[in-house]
């Protein structure tokens, strides 16, 4: 099953890559939404039909693929991945829906969002290191490539810049995937969790591998690549980037880090809250201040991954007597503020993408007044803003709210200052809607804007709706993710023990 | 002994009939039958006659005939065949010769095939000056063009200083040991290396035994380093890179890469073996210095082949890292590094070398292949895969050749060298990067902006069928590993 789907991802994205513009353009679309069903009809049966086995695992892969390396093919499915396969379809439905997608360039659009889906895909579905790595590095080609030929005026720079940026921190990650398969004699990943490591190796191999995670994420200081290729890219590639790439990112805190190297993250988890809790307040300021609608969406995405970050640590300064039910319901809360960020980021930049093609500007200070010009993206784009400021009934609020249970089990003080995201982001979110949307319409070229096309309101709607399902009825996730969460965190907490914490 | 050679012998013939076509005024056309038929038959002969036996050290042999030069002598042909056909379309446009270049690239490929699977010194040493007096020729071409002229004499005279220094090296060894086999010296060096001292050899003292071979190591290594482009001794690799033709190009950088690592590593695991604790050093700081200048050199540049000179450079610095462990699993490391750089590099170069500009002539700046991308889809879009590939990205195959050498890197616990190697090649993605920018990215630099390809078909169904075995190898990598572990010795 899960082959079956990355190898429908790679073939739909090298199919429009190579072949896609010389079939006719309607046909594209219709090729496009087929692919894109297909490939959610697959990962909704793998939700339908999911029955994990006594690791938590299902639709379990494994065969032999560099036996000289001692490296398997080896996928499967536990309630992390499921949830984050479903998201990763649901972003590729929505591009494949949206205007991009039947517009100059749509093969190429399409061809990437496939490429960018399958490494994805394989990223959530890797149960063997290696094999995560490859698809981990993978992901950057189609971002690269969207970012670069389909971006605005400085898109080379950014581009490039995203790319080295990200490689040289992931850079190191490879040795530490091959020092771990040579220690334990096996890239398996449930062997790594098992592997007895001293504390000084695990140490540097934590250092490495939250470097590779944090710039992915992007927690501060390594997030200066977002805000330089979120305005620069094209809206499909800031929807894939922001929400797709980055949850690689939190994926990555939770296969790799928390699981394989305990110890160390339990003796560093208070620089880890720390600098989530600065990252969070400092990125917050920065989008209050920014003018430019991209770049405080890409600050609110800092902000959020942020939040993720600090409810993926919080267990281990937890109170013993509550860590464990605390604990989970922060890393529940922490991937459910994934997905709510992927909803929020995805669908915000989609609906300011309707204004830039319109006309082409990315300062607050040229709109104004559309609210009274085009109602339904107002509308929309306002129910995502309260989904980014974590309105309860939305997704947003969920994740959020499991998030601050756990950090004010540290201390109440530290659940004001986490506290403060939802305070920025509001300040931020609502002053950027007001200043767009609300009050006179600012010039002509603003009152002349054609309202949404079906296309374009299609993936705002979807995103939306997704937002108000996860936000109204959160049982519909929370229930696959409680237990392996519950899991990670009794044998993050047995380390914790070990280290005295 | 026939067997290991049996091929070489074809393609002597090869030249012999080439000659006499030649001397008859024969068509272009005639040439290039010639040439590509005498490597036919000689990869007929190889899979009749030559197979694979292991070395029998008690007997003399010149030629060796095991499966690492069994397997050279197929890749040798096989690149060999390539490039009679990039000659063929480049002589199409540029009238540069008429068909001494097929003679050449046959004398070439036969001076490979002996250095493949030398056993002895001189055997060693006339394969060698076979394989390069060919390209020193085809290095100055065109003779008008004064800079081709410069890099052309620069390499012949780095490459006349670089073989008298080996020489000088092999003169001394055979001054201690008294036999220019391979093997006879790695043995006499196991049997007199007694506690850290050379003795019963022929030399003044043990003392002196000692200097006497680490001279004639340190000589060799300078001569194998030179012709792999191994810094401290990369002078002329880059301004021929720079100044050659695109046939020459193709012809210098493959084929001799592989050549030329696999003799250094018979070299380095059958004569000196029991010297692994003194070359390894130097082996392991030549790398790193490689490294850094291919690397730094690299990011600085803005003519194409230029950059990739320096590149290679930095490529053959983790042959060398791989090469310095010393064992077979490092050595097998080093052969796929070079095979995935050598099939990566053949396909890279000859579609580089096939794109032309408005006036015919080659592309040369980094500026001339801007926005490449859509003016030649296919080419571009084939030379950027290539570049990640390069820059040790999955999921192409150059990800698995430095997951190899890296392997071996830390299983033997040289955490720090492994370290600075990954992260220098970072510094290697930037320069990388920026180029697939230029041809992706960039808009076009004049608006009259002309790019286009001159290829014959057979040349692209060739490629092609190369392109798909090369990415089919980026997701199986099984069968190229299992292979180097075959054949690595």
């Amino acid at each position: 099953m899960c082959s079956v789907l990355l190898m429908q991802s790679i073939l739909s994205g090298f199919f429009f890559l190579c072949y896609g513009r010389r079939v006719r353009a309607e046909y594209l679309s219709w090729i496009a939404a087929v692919s894109a069903v297909v490939s959610a009809a697959i990962v909704a049966a793998m939700g339908y039909y999911f029955t994990p086995g006594g690791d938590g695992v299902a639709f379990v892969e494994n065969v032999a693929w560099i036996e000289q390396l001692g490296v398997r093919y080896h996928v499967g499915v536990d309630g992390f991945s499921l949830v984050f396969c479903a998201m990763t379809v649901l972003i590729t439905c929505a591009v494949v829906s949206s205007e991009e997608a039947k517009g100059l360039e749509a093969s190429r659009c399409l061809g990437l969002t496939f490429l960018a889906q399958a490494s994805a895909l394989g990223v959530f579905m890797a149960r063997d290191g290696l094999l995560f790595y490859f698809f981990w590095e993978s992901s950057l080609i189609p971002l690269f490539l969207a970012i670069g030929m389909d971006g605005s005026q400085l898109r080379r720079g950014a581009a490039y810049k995203f790319f080295v940026y990200t490689f040289v921190c992931s850079a190191l990650l490879l040795l530490a995937v091959l020092f771990l398969g040579y220690k334990s004699q096996s890239y398996d990943l449930a062997s790594w969790e098992r592997l007895p490591l001293g504390f000084y190796e695990q140490s540097i191999l934590f250092w490495i591998s939250v470097l590779a995670c944090a710039v992915k994420v992007p927690l501060v200081p390594l997030h200066t690549w977002l805000p330089d290729a979120h305005p620069e890219a094209p809206t499909y590639g800031s929807v894939i980037l922001a929400a797709t790439m980055l949850k690689l990112g939190g994926y990555g805190f939770l296969r790799l880090v928390l699981p394989v190297f305990p110890e160390a993250s339990s003796y560093f988890a208070w620089v880890m809250l720390a600098l989530a809790l600065c990252a969070l307040v400092y990125a917050g300021l920065l989008a209050w201040v920014e003018e430019d609608v991209k770049k405080l969406i890409a600050y609110s995405s800092i902000v959020h991954m942020a939040v993720v970050v600090l409810g993926l640590f919080v267990v281990f300064e937890c109170p013993p007597a509550v860590a464990r039910d605390v604990g989970a319901l922060a890393v529940v809360g922490a991937i459910v503020q994934m997905l709510a960020h992927a909803f929020s980021s995805g669908g915000l930049f989609m609906g300011f993408g309707a204004l830039y093609k319109r006309i082409g500007k990315r300062m607050m200070q040229d709109y104004g007044g559309v609210g009274s010009v085009m109602p339904l993206l107002s509308l929309l784009f306002c129910g995502l803003m309260f989904n980014n400021s974590a309105l309860p009934g939305t997704s947003g609020f969920v994740g959020e709210f499991l998030v601050l249970v756990g950090v004010f089990h540290v201390h109440p003080l530290l659940a004001l200052v986490a506290a403060s995201s939802v305070l920025l982001t509001a300040l931020y979110g609502l002053l950027c809607v007001r200043k767009v949307f609300f009050g006179q319409v600012v010039s002509f070229e603003v009152d002349s804007m054609a309202r949404l096309s079906a296309r374009e309101a299609m993936p705002l709607i979807l995103f939306s709706a997704a937002a108000l399902w996860v936000g109204l009825y959160p049982r519909g996730v929370t229930t696959v993710l409680m237990e392996p969460a519950t899991q990670l965190v009794v044998s993050m907490l047995r380390a914790n023990k070990a280290v005295g914490g | 002994m026939f067997d290991g050679i049996v091929a070489g012998v074809v393609l002597l013939l090869g030249v012999a009939v080439l000659l006499c076509a030649l001397v008859c005024n024969c068509s272009r056309r005639v040439l290039v039958s010639i040439s590509v038929l005498t490597y036919v038959c000689s990869g007929l002969s190889l899979w009749t006659f030559g197979h694979s036996v292991s070395t029998n050290y008690s007997q003399y042999s010149l030629i060796l005939a095991d499966e690492l030069a069994h397997a050279s002598h197929w890749i040798i042909l096989l690149l060999g065949v390539l490039g009679v056909f990039i000659a063929r379309d480049y002589l199409e446009d540029c009238l540069l010769m008429k068909g001494e270049t097929f003679v050449l690239l046959l004398l070439q490929s036969l001076g490979l095939l002996l250095v493949t699977s030398s056993g002895h010194w001189l055997v060693l040493f006339l394969g060698m000056e076979l394989s390069a007096l060919p390209v020193y020729a085809l290095a100055i071409l065109p003779a008008s063009d004064k800079r081709a002229l410069e890099g052309g004499v620069k390499y012949l005279l780095m490459g006349v200083l670089s073989s008298g220094v080996l020489l000088y090296g092999v003169s001394v060894l055979y001054a201690v040991f008294g036999s220019l086999e391979l093997s006879i010296m790695g043995q006499t060096l196991q049997m007199a290396l007694d506690g850290g001292r050379v003795s019963g050899v022929f030399a003044s003292s043990p003392e002196m035994a000692m200097v006497l071979v680490l001279l004639g190591l340190v000589c060799v290594c300078m001569g194998m380093a030179f012709k792999l482009g191994v810094a401290p001794f990369h002078y002329a690799v880059v301004d021929v890179y720079t100044s050659c033709t695109g046939v020459t190009l193709f012809v210098l950088a493959t084929a001799p890469k592989w050549a030329f690592l696999v003799l250094w590593l018979r070299i380095l695991t059958e004569s000196f073996a029991a010297f692994v604790g003194y070359w390894q050093p130097l082996m392991l700081a030549m790398a790193l210095i490689s490294l850094v200048v291919g690397h730094g050199g690299a990011l600085v540049q803005t003519d194409v082949r230029r950059l990739l000179g320096y590149a290679s450079i930095a490529q053959m610095g983790y042959v060398c890292l791989a090469l310095a462990m010393g064992h077979k699993e490092g050595n097998a490391a080093s052969l796929v590094y070079i095979a995935v750089y050598v099939a990566t590099s053949v396909i890279a170069f000859a579609l580089l070398s096939q794109l032309r500009q408005s006036a015919g002539t080659e592309v040369r700046a980094v500026r001339e292949l801007t926005n490449a991308f859509s003016l030649q889809r296919r080419h571009a879009a084939i030379v950027c895969v290539m570049l990640f590939s390069f820059m040790g990205l999955p999921p192409f195959v150059g990800f698995m050749a430095k997951v190899s050498v890296m392997n071996v890197l830390l299983k033997d616990a040289f955490y720090w060298i492994a370290g600075f190697a990954v992260l220098i090649s970072a510094v290697g993605v930037s320069y990388y990067a920026a180029l697939v920018a230029t041809m992706m990215f960039g808009e076009s630099f004049k608006l009259e902006q002309v790019l286009t390809v001159s290829q014959s078909k057979t040349t692209s169904l060739l490629l092609t069928i190369f392109v798909c075995a090369w990415l089919l190898m980026g997701l199986y990598p099984e069968p190229l590993l299992r292979w180097s572990t075959l054949i690595a010795i």
